[in-house]
């Protein structure tokens, strides 16, 4: 659709964006000569979570924070169970508490990678980001011989992933593992066996697929090093040490050069560094990093962002490929936005590395479950979501009701990286040409997957999915919004 | 090669499933009101009778991973939130497709079907059974009063069904069912 507006300006809008989760819009607004003035990526959030938890007992909310995200559920589970240890004033885990939630949680980063990758993205780069649209499809990945193997081993790694969670949470809808200062059961000895019975086959996959996307992305870094990239500040928690840590952390902050922003900062100090812009046209909020501003403060999270900021990783397969893949900076951080799904395979094979370390650790048979300290009146949870870091924020008056929440997702976090990244696909694309073409609608959608965003609305009953458009015109101003039932 | 329908036989692997005929398979929010209508019927059914034969199983939404079960089993019966009739509830039959846009979280039962036979080389029977809800837009965890009068109708329906083991046959179909009066007797084949 193209609309003439005020001042020469066009505004072409492009729905729904597919192979993404839930909704999402592109409005691209054009300048006289045709050529992309500007784009905006737009996603609707449901802010209404954080007034729903508002009343309820503190020690419900990482049971209740599911239901704000079927996609990753264990996510804001953990988180929210991470805040809820402060609360109850368990400031160190026992270990089987600290262990079990953290196989939850690498179960959860396994199964979601591999998800995104094997279904998602192997489509564009087995056939092509231009490739015809019946091709661009998982099963037209599974009906080719030469990758016929691919999409069973997605599913089957999702699937494995997906029962570390329900061994460690309880059941997969609704889990229960992690409770305010520690976890509810620990892992038996025949759950532990069933696991590593597959383990070695999953690591063989993570190989695999991770040698696939290193490899292609070496034979077309001419054309993918410019495709949607950006110099850019990186975000993530790291260890102490520096290690990359997907469960427990302090924040770091590097530019685009390399040089540290903010290090060290425990989850507690988190609103010191962090601040987040309302813009008009967006259901989401802009997060940028306090001492630059909200100009140039923005940052990308998720797994390029973790494999930049970190100093090495701990498992020896995972630190190995990180070394290879850091030769793409040349020394500096890498800020290819195709490189996230590289980054997102070493994130893959790492974590089937610390599932194998984690299942042969004899804690996770341990009876000590919980612990408490003294209690506090205010908690912040702080993990590394599979597409980047999570915040959770509660406060609780002295009959143990939650009384304020404060949530930023991952998505957000990367909510002005995929905008630049649509500006420039576009940009590139259209140049002149007014139209929107099929090599333009595939090269937005893959410049948006390489972020992995989660725009769902979690609601998705047949027949009520509403497409939002609005019309801005060149000075933010509403002219137009439709509701497509 | 990966041996696509014996990946589980190793006695003890964690991803090992029992072969069963039928699959019900309830998906919704929750806590998004009557989204919830899928889940609350699978757990109304996992307190009623055994069912011989037929696998209970609900989520959030319908993933990919989900092709593996579907293919362990004969019939799979979907059941969701509708919002696109005006009947109590609707049943029919699904058809394999391999539709060319989906979301990896949220994938429709057709899509599941075409996966279980491209990927898996199973050809399952699929149902969808829609329950009409009403109230979808803010968090909350219980049903509507309409939609669970709705979902009584459902699942007395289902019930019936499964009782007669018509759905679990294969050399015979129910055809599309729609009714404001939901009668078992009305099913036929």
């Amino acid at each position: 659709m193209t609309t003439s507006l005020q001042q020469g300006l066009k505004r072409v809008t492009i729905e729904p964006v597919t192979r993404v989760e839930g909704h999402g819009k592109v409005s691209l607004l054009l300048d006289e000569n045709n050529n992309v003035k500007q784009a905006r990526l737009h996603i609707v959030e449901f802010r209404g979570f954080e007034r729903f938890v508002q009343g309820r007992p503190y020690w419900e909310v990482p049971v209740l924070v599911q239901r704000l995200c079927g996609i990753c559920p264990v996510s804001h589970h953990l988180c929210a169970a991470k805040a809820m240890d402060m609360i109850v004033g368990a400031d160190k885990l026992t270990p089987t508490g600290e262990k079990m939630r953290r196989l939850m949680h690498y179960g959860q980063t396994l199964q979601s990678h591999a998800l995104h990758f094997f279904h998602l993205v192997s489509p564009d780069l087995l056939f092509g980001f231009e490739s015809p649209v019946e091709k661009r499809h998982v099963i037209a990945v599974a009906t080719d011989p030469r990758f016929a193997d691919l999409a069973v081993q997605g599913v089957m790694m999702r699937k494995y992933g997906q029962e570390l969670i329900k061994a460690t949470a309880g059941k997969k809808i609704h889990g229960t593992g992690a409770i305010p200062g520690g976890i509810n059961k620990n892992l038996t000895i025949e759950e532990r066996d069933g696991f590593l019975k597959d383990l070695d086959q999953m690591m063989t996959w993570a190989e695999s697929a991770l040698k696939l996307c290193k490899d292609y992305t070496s034979e077309h870094l001419e054309e993918l090093a410019d495709f949607g990239s950006f110099p850019s500040n990186h975000l993530s928690i790291v260890r102490e040490d520096g290690a990359m840590d997907l469960y427990n952390g302090n924040l770091r902050a590097i530019d685009a050069d390399g040089n540290k922003i903010i290090d060290g900062v425990e989850p507690k100090d988190y609103a010191k560094v962090i601040q987040e812009e309302v813009r008009s046209w967006s259901y989401m909020k802009f997060p940028f990093l306090t001492k630059i501003g909200p100009k140039d403060g923005w940052y990308r999270v998720g797994p390029l962002a973790r494999v930049n900021t970190c100093d090495f990783i701990d498992t020896p397969k995972a630190e190995a490929e990180r070394k290879e893949f850091m030769e793409l900076g040349g020394g500096k951080p890498v800020n290819v936005t195709m490189a996230y799904h590289w980054a997102r395979m070493i994130e893959t094979l790492h974590s089937v590395e610390k599932i194998k370390e984690l299942l042969h650790d004899k804690d996770l048979q341990g009876e000590e479950l919980t612990t408490k300290g003294e209690r506090r009146e205010e908690g912040m949870g702080i993990l590394e979501a599979p597409r980047g870091t999570l915040f959770h924020h509660y406060k609780v008056n002295e009959d143990d009701q939650v009384v304020m929440a404060n949530l930023i997702v991952s998505t957000t976090n990367n909510n002005e990286p995929m905008n630049r990244a649509v500006q420039k696909v576009a940009a590139q694309k259209i140049n002149g040409k007014p139209e929107i073409t099929d090599p333009l609608l595939n090269n937005i959608e893959v410049a948006i997957r390489a972020y992995d965003p989660c725009l769902s609305c979690a609601t998705h009953a047949m027949g009520r999915m509403p497409l939002i458009v609005e019309l801005f015109d060149s000075n933010g101003d509403l002219m137009e919004r439709k509701v497509k039932q | 090669m990966i041996d696509r329908q014996g990946f589980d036989k190793a006695k003890g692997s964690c991803i090992q499933e029992r072969s069963e005929r039928c699959l019900i398979f309830g998906y919704g929010n929750p806590a998004r009101g009557d989204d919830g209508l899928g889940p609350a019927l699978i757990s109304q059914m996992e307190k009623g009778p055994e069912l011989q034969g037929v696998t209970l199983d609900s989520n959030y939404q319908l993933t990919v991973e989900d092709s593996w079960s579907i293919a362990r089993h004969d019939v799979v019966i979907f059941v969701d939130a509708d919002t696109s009739t005006d009947l109590p509830f609707y049943f029919k039959r699904v058809e394999p497709t391999s539709e060319i846009s989906f979301s990896s979280h949220s994938v429709k039962a057709e899509v599941l079907l075409g996966m279980a036979e491209s990927l898996f080389g199973k050809t399952v029977r699929g149902y969808f059974l829609g329950v009409r809800g009403y109230q979808f837009d803010m968090f909350k965890e219980d049903l509507s009063p309409e939609a669970s009068a709705n979902l009584e109708k459902a699942k007395d329906f289902l019930y019936s069904v499964l009782k007669s083991d018509k759905a679990l046959k294969f050399d015979g179909d129910l055809r599309d069912y729609a009714t404001t009066k939901p009668n078992p007797k009305e099913v036929k084949i």
